[in-house]
Parts: C-alpha cells; sequence; structure tokens
C-alpha cells in the first residue's frame, strides 16, 4: 500500500468522464445538425456576445476536427455532484477532472484523433534517448496562463513537484514514479524533483528510473499541466476556486451556494481561433431525473455524469428523449473486490473462483441495461484485443456449486458494501446469486465517501471497483489495482510473477510484445480469481443534439474548445 | 326477530359506517401480510423477471398480479412482505410510543411537583424537535433494523401522547372518587391503576389509532429516505424510493407501495376518527362529516 489515502479507485469510481480507450480516445463524439424546432429554445445560442468566423484554426490541434466554427454562445453543463477539487493536482471526481482537462488547463501532449500522444502545449514530440529514459520536450513559446503570464518549463517542473508533495497527497503522485528521485520526493525524503530540470525556458529533462512506455501517456494529463506558482502562492488551500490554467476557458466564477461555476472563452489560449464558446457554466448537485427534464426543456445543453442505469431506462422508454444519449466507447470494467484478511474462506482460491462462476453476468446486464456489458475478465474487453488468452468466467452453477465442494464447503458469510448506483442493484443481485452456492451476504449502503474510509481502514469485505482507462494499456489497471502496493490495491493482492511480467512490459515498447506479457498478467490475475469480474462499463450520456461539433474524450470529457452552437 | 336483529344491524352498521370501514381496510392489509409467503419468494430475481430490454414487467404481465420491480422481483410478493415489515415497525411503534407516552403523562398528572415539572419539560423538548430532521439523525445513530426503526418512531412520537394524556389526567386527578380513593389512604399505583387508567382508555385507544396512521406515515417515510429499512429487505418506504424515479416509464413500481401506505393510513385515521367522536376528543365534528 501508498501512503496516499486518495487512491485511483476513488478517482476512478468517480471520474466518469476521466476514462479513455486508446483508440477512442478523442475520435467518439457526433456531430448533429441543429433541428429548427429546437434552436429557438436553445440554452447554447442565448446569449452569444460576438459572433462571425474566428479566423482559422490549425490543423495540428489534436484530437477531433476544430475548425468551421462561429463564435460566441453558451453551453451549459449539469452534474449530479459538484467537483472535488478544480486544482489539477488533486480534481479527479467528473465534475473536476473535466473542467482542469478540457477547460482549464492544456496539457503537453494530448489523444490524438488515431489515440496516439500529439503534441498539445509541447511544440514537439519529445525526443528519447539514453535507452528510453531521458526525455527531452520542447515546449510552445506562446502558451500563456489566464493571468497573460507566459508559461515557461519552470511552471512545469512547479507542477510536478507539487504533486509528489506529501502534504498535498494528489492521487496522481503515483503515475510519475518513474521520474528519476520522484519516490523521494513522495516520501518526504527530498525537496525537489532531481529527474527534471529546465534547459532553458522552453525546454524540459527528464530522467527516468526505467524505461517506461507510459510515460508519455501520463504527460497527455491535466496532473502533469503547468500552475502558475504566484497564483498558487496567493491563494494556498483556495486554489482550487481561484484556479488559474493554461486551457480554453478561464474561470469567470465559482458560486458553491448556488451551485455553479461559470468559465469564459480565453482570448490568449494558444491554439489561435479556438474556443469558440463564450462561456461554459457547470451546475450541479441536480438529480438525473431532474436533469432529463432540463435538458429536454432545452435549459441544459449536457448532462456530464453518465446516465445511471434508471435515467438509461427512461431514456430507452421515451422516444423524445432517445435523442439525446450518447455513446461514447472507452475501456472501462467493474469488479468485485473481496477481502481475504477478513474473511477467511476468500483465501480458498476454489472459492474465489466458485463465486466467479456464480455471478450470472447476463442478469446484471439486463438490469444494467447498457450501462454495461457482461463481461467475466480482470481487464476491459478491448483493451488486449487479439493477444488475450484468459476466458473470461460465465455462468456455471454446477461448475461453481462443484469448487465449493472442492473447497471443503466452507461457511462464507461476507458484508457487501455499496454506494450509489448501479451498485445497490448489483449487490442486490449477487446477494441471491450467491445464495445459490451457500454464500450469506449482507448488505451495507453509505455514501462513496464513507465506503472508501471503510476500504483505507480494511473495514469492508467486499465492495464495487469501478476501473476507467486514462491510458490505453493495461498497464493503467495493473499498477493501480493488481501489482504489490498499487495506489488503489485495496486487497492487497500481490503476486510476483504480476509483478514482473508488469515490469518487463513497462520496458516493452513493441506493443504486440506488450500486449502479450499483460495477456500473461490477466490469466494470472482471472485464474487467482483476484476478484469477481462482472463486467465492461459503457459510457452513455445525454447532450443536446443540437449543439455543433460535439466530441467527446473518454479521458477528459467534452471538447468544449471546439464545440459551437449555431447563431 | 330476525327481521328487528337484521335492521338493528344494518342501523349500527351505518352508524358505525367510518368505524367499520376502517377496521374492515386495516383488516385486510394485516391479512395481506399474514398470507405474503403465498404469493412467492419476494428476494427471487428470476431472469425472466425483467423483459428483453431490461424493463420491468407492468401489472397483470407474465404471470405477475402487480407486475415486477427493476430487479425483476416480483411486486405481489415484495408488497406482502413489505406489509410484514411495515406493520410490524407500526404496531410496536404504535404501542411503545404511546405506552411510554401514558406513563409519562399519567405519572405527571398524578404525582404532580418536581414530577410534573421534570417530565413536561422533556416532554415540550421533544414536541420541539422537527419529527423528520431529527428522525434521520436518530436512525443514522440507531440504526436501521426493524427493532431500531421502532426505538426511532418511539422517540418522536412518545411526546405527544405524553401531552394529551396529561391533560385528561389531570383533570380525573381533581375529581371527586380518586380524591376520594387518595384519601382513603389507597396507594398511588392502584389508583393510577384502578381509577385513572381504566377512565383514559377510549382515550388511549383513540390516541393509538390516530398515531398509529402517523407511526406508518413516519415509517415509511424514513425508509424512503434511506434511513429506515434497507434494501433487499422489503419495506413500503423503500419501495416508494425505488419506484419514485420510474413513474413515467414503469408507474407501478410506485403506485403499488403507495396504495399500500394510503390505504393503512387511511385505515388508522378512519378508526381513529370514529373513536374519536364518541370519546373525549369528539368535542369536535370530523373532517370526515363535513
Amino acid at each position: 500500500m501508498t501512503e496516499h489515502p486518495i487512491t485511483r479507485k476513488t478517482l476512478l469510481g468517480g471520474v466518469g468522464a476521466g476514462v479513455l480507450g486508446v483508440t477512442l480516445a478523442g475520435c467518439g463524439g457526433s456531430s448533429a445538425k441543429l433541428p429548427d424546432e429546437s434552436a429557438a429554445t436553445n440554452a447554447a445560442s442565448s446569449t452569444p456576445s460576438s459572433s462571425g468566423n474566428p479566423g482559422s484554426v490549425s490543423a495540428k490541434v489534436p484530437g477531433p476536427p476544430s475548425a468551421g466554427g462561429t463564435r460566441g454562445g453558451r453551453v451549459i453543463n449539469v452534474f449530479d455532484e459538484e467537483g472535488n477539487s478544480y486544482d489539477p493536482a488533486i480534481g479527479y471526481s467528473t465534475t473536476g477532472w473535466e473542467a482542469i482537462s478540457e477547460l482549464l488547463f492544456a496539457a503537453l501532449y494530448a489523444y490524438g484523433a488515431d489515440g496516439s500522444p500529439e503534441p498539445n502545449a509541447a511544440a514537439a514530440m519529445p525526443k528519447i534517448t539514453h535507452a528510453g529514459k531521458r526525455y527531452t520536450i520542447p515546449l510552445r513559446t506562446d502558451v500563456t496562463f489566464h493571468n497573460g503570464r507566459k508559461v515557461v518549463a519552470d511552471d512545469y517542473i512547479y507542477a510536478w513537484e507539487r504533486v509528489l508533495t506529501p502534504k498535498l497527497q494528489s492521487w496522481a503522485s503515483s503515475y510519475i514514479y518513474t521520474i528519476k528521485g520522484a519516490k523521494a520526493m513522495a516520501a518526504g525524503k527530498a525537496k525537489h524533483l532531481s529527474g527534471v530540470r529546465a534547459l532553458d525556458d522552453h525546454t524540459l529533462e527528464v530522467t527516468l528510473t526505467q524505461p517506461d512506455v507510459t510515460f508519455l501517456y501520463a504527460l497527455t494529463q491535466p496532473f502533469m499541466a503547468p500552475v502558475p506558482r504566484e497564483v498558487v502562492e496567493k491563494w494556498g488551500d483556495r486554489f482550487s476556486t481561484h484556479v488559474i490554467g493554461n486551457g480554453p476557458f478561464k474561470l469567470a466564477s465559482y458560486d458553491s451556494q448556488g451551485q455553479k461555476m461559470v468559465f469564459t472563452r480565453y482570448d490568449g489560449y494558444f491554439w489561435k481561433g479556438l474556443p469558440y464558446l463564450d462561456e461554459v457554466e457547470y451546475r450541479w448537485g441536480v438529480d438525473q431525473g431532474v436533469q432529463l427534464l432540463e435538458l429536454r426543456r432545452g435549459d441544459v445543453d449536457i448532462l456530464g455524469y453518465g446516465l445511471n442505469p434508471q435515467s438509461l431506462t427512461k431514456v430507452n422508454a421515451s422516444p423524445a428523449l432517445k435523442k439525446f444519449e450518447f455513446t461514447q466507447p472507452l475501456f472501462a470494467s467493474r469488479w468485485i473486490n473481496l477481502d481475504k484478511t477478513r474473511v477467511p474462506a476468500l483465501k480458498i482460491r476454489a472459492v474465489r473462483q466458485a463465486l466467479n462462476w456464480a455471478t450470472d453476468r447476463e442478469q446484471l446486464h439486463r438490469v444494467m441495461g447498457d450501462e454495461a456489458t457482461a463481461w467475466g475478465a480482470p481487464f476491459p474487453i478491448d483493451l488486449l484485443g487479439d493477444a488475450r488468452t484468459f476466458k473470461p468466467y460465465t455462468y456455471d452453477l454446477d461448475k461453481a456449486k462443484a469448487l465449493m465442494k472442492q473447497a471443503g464447503s466452507p461457511k462464507v458469510e461476507l458484508t457487501f458494501w455499496v454506494t450509489i448506483a448501479p451498485e445497490p442493484a448489483i449487490g442486490q443481485l449477487l446477494q441471491q446469486q450467491w445464495k445459490a452456492i451457500g454464500v450469506d451476504v449482507k448488505l451495507k449502503q453509505a455514501s462513496t465517501d464513507a465506503v472508501n474510509d471503510l476500504i483505507l481502514k480494511n473495514k469492508t469485505d467486499a465492495w464495487v471497483s469501478s476501473y476507467y482507462a486514462i491510458y490505453p494499456t493495461a498497464i493503467d489497471v495493473i499498477s493501480q489495482y493488481w501489482e504489490t502496493g498499487g495506489a488503489a490495491n485495496d486487497t492487497d493482492y500481490s503476486s510476483p510473477l504480476v509483478d514482473r511480467l508488469t515490469a518487463k512490459a513497462r520496458r516493452t515498447p513493441d506493443k504486440a510484445k506488450r500486449d502479450a506479457l499483460l495477456a500473461q498478467v490477466e490469466q494470472t490475475i482471472g485464474d487467482d480469481a483476484a476478484g469477481v469480474f462482472i463486467g465492461n462499463i459503457n459510457w452513455i450520456m445525454a447532450r443536446d443534439p443540437a449543439l455543433e461539433n460535439f466530441h467527446y474524450s473518454g479521458v477528459y470529457g467534452t471538447y468544449y474548445d471546439r464545440l459551437w452552437v449555431k447563431a | 326477530m330476525p327481521a328487528t336483529r337484521a335492521a338493528t344491524a344494518r342501523r349500527a352498521l351505518r352508524e358505525h359506517r367510518t368505524l367499520v370501514v376502517g377496521c374492515l381496510l386495516l383488516g385486510g392489509m394485516v391479512l395481506f401480510a399474514l398470507v405474503a409467503p403465498l404469493f412467492g419468494n419476494p428476494y427471487a430475481t428470476p431472469l425472466d423477471g425483467l423483459t428483453e430490454s431490461g424493463q420491468s414487467h407492468g401489472v397483470l404481465s407474465h404471470g405477475h398480479l402487480l407486475g415486477t420491480d427493476e430487479l425483476g422481483r416480483d411486486m405481489l410478493a415484495r408488497s406482502a412482505e413489505g406489509a410484514r415489515t411495515s406493520l410490524e415497525i407500526a404496531f410496536l411503534a404504535n404501542i411503545t410510543s404511546v405506552g411510554l407516552g401514558v406513563l409519562v403523562g399519567m405519572a405527571a398528572a398524578f404525582y404532580r411537583g418536581w414530577i410534573e415539572q421534570l417530565l413536561m419539560r422533556i416532554t415540550d423538548v421533544f414536541l420541539s424537535i422537527p419529527t423528520v430532521i431529527s428522525g434521520l439523525a436518530l436512525a443514522a445513530v440507531i440504526g436501521t433494523t426493524v427493532i431500531g426503526i421502532v426505538a426511532v418512531v418511539t422517540a418522536l412520537y412518545w411526546a405527544w401522547a405524553a401531552r394529551i394524556v396529561f391533560g385528561e389526567a389531570l383533570a380525573l386527578r381533581r375529581r371527586t372518587f380518586v380524591e376520594a380513593a387518595i384519601a382513603s389512604g389507597v396507594p398511588g399505583r392502584t389508583v393510577i391503576r384502578r381509577h385513572i387508567l381504566p377512565n383514559l382508555s377510549s382515550l388511549i385507544l383513540t390516541l393509538a389509532a390516530l398515531n398509529g396512521a402517523a407511526v406508518v406515515s413516519i415509517g415509511s417515510g424514513l425508509s424512503y429516505l434511506g434511513a429506515g429499512i434497507q434494501p433487499p429487505t422489503p419495506e413500503w418506504g423503500n419501495m416508494l424510493a425505488e419506484g419514485a424515479g420510474a413513474l413515467d416509464y414503469s408507474p407501478h413500481l410506485l403506485l403499488v407501495p403507495l396504495a399500500c401506505v394510503v390505504l393503512t393510513v387511511f385505515s388508522f385515521v378512519l378508526i381513529g376518527e370514529a373513536l374519536a367522536r364518541r370519546g373525549a376528543l369528539s368535542l369536535r365534528r370530523s373532517w370526515l362529516d363535513i
């Protein structure tokens, strides 16, 4: 276990927006024409402060198409809950993650249309030398913060050191542990990050402790974006709500009581001609049933949280709502964690395998609607492709009973903690399904924060993990959940073989060879039945089809910088 | 003579129709709860409990009289099992809250002095606490089992009974036959048991009936708000919560438990009103007679 109380489980359970798929990042999305009848009521087009063609937009902007928009207008996104923070080192919940990823900050690189990292705030791809251990990153010279100051290399170093500062307890720190000196800094043994230096104002040099194919992916993440030291030092803990970034929109107002915040276009954004919108407004604290009504009325434009199973049922049952549905493919999966230290019978592998075989995922899928697909393997369906060797668990009650008998028919009683939808439904179904093999499940429900707290205190027998990839490789999920000492490895799963194979995969630049190694990792985790693997999550949200050039990234959220509305 | 007896019965039925309807309704709900096992397993989640697209079955479809819920469980079986839970809470909490209120009210009225001051100030404190908010807080502390909810509801409602019983017992305390008993050296507890309590019986019965309506409402209300009985245990309140978001596509998920709550509350109100018109609370005309 690491010393970080905020885990990727916390992050990824909530991120929702923080989700990817390599081939999917940035390339999902749709562009629909505005129906005449809804144009008049479209909130997005309500208050354009300026209009007209903003000029040519560079074809090098990474991600989906961005040219041809019309300036002006406002878009309103409504969320279930407030963001946990708008500080890029701390923000991880759905609302906060999207704000720091797509509005306030711009990372060095961003996933392109084909899912590969492309230069964003960097001037070019990094020069990789010293057998993959040294990255020299040229920075753009025209990037400025929202206060007008130019961004220089020291701002990146400051931001990365901040992520590693123990006091800040950033969930993202373990993502950059391969930088030389990072672990020492995170442990409080060093004050500066020895593996990073500024060659000049616009060139960074990074030294890793070992070759790591995931480091480039880390550079696409908002927690690696620059932050202005003078602003952070001025506001301290309140930086989150006085945040100054280098992204396409700047924070104009934050109203905690009114449960909304407004972002306005930053005219100094380095991708000239972008963004098109005058304003983006976030609202939160609204029930999803009400959100759907507001969307239908044209009062809001986007529902930022994915639709929960109940909302999906509602949408599927209503032709009037169906047109608002939007699906984004991504790499995400869900499983049940089992704490072997609290329930001794779970130490027996046959018992854990029996639970997997006794799980009727088709029934779960039917209840979840399209929110998840029945899937009995550790990694998301599309993450390994043809390299996969593990045969996913299916429903086989006879096999499950035989395994329980083989294990000596132990008495298994466990308390299953659930949080928000769809977890209560999952818990109730599994309670019934597992009863068939003599496993007695007691259900308890609490808030996400409360359950996370219980997990950290080792007071839970079983709970749900929902994982959304932010890297297009299984190393992401393994390093967080299944590697020894992973930041979200709350079951303390440990397999020397998994650790060895994963380390080797990190050093393997060839994707096919790397995937072959990762397939072995999945085989090991799956055979161990380290969890009860129940589904592949699908990201389904809702937005007004009248929005022009609407694109959504499985990693970052809505591409606001290239979104426009009809004048 | 049969004709005369029949006429008498008809007249009695007319005169007591409110009470009869209330008793029939409540009796029906109790019977519904008692025969719950006949309707099947309320926890079973058969795969065909939902449509291919994951929708719950509506009323009178696929062999489900009241349809299925969002997990494919039979709504009739769950409503009946929910009746057991809800009525168990209602009856137990009613007995404990009215019982405690009666004890406190009588003790304060009979012993007067510092006992009255202490007990009635405590009563005033409890009367001043907002029901729902304090109910949520108490449930979080005490727990969400049947016993826990009974304790919460008791804590929330005993003071009302205590206040009303106190007023009536105080009047009785000043009556000649009570003072005579005291003057004759009859022990206080005996006076309470033999002279005061019997004279409060119709009031207590009326209180219990009206309190029953409130108890059913608050018990279900706590579950609806997530502070009461937790799923998968069926209880009308948590069934209401599960169905609240489905009104526009599966209205039976909301309407079935709602009907159960409304009918039960209505039955208690009818009984309470009927008794009130004939007892200590009958000085005003019932809204049912308007």
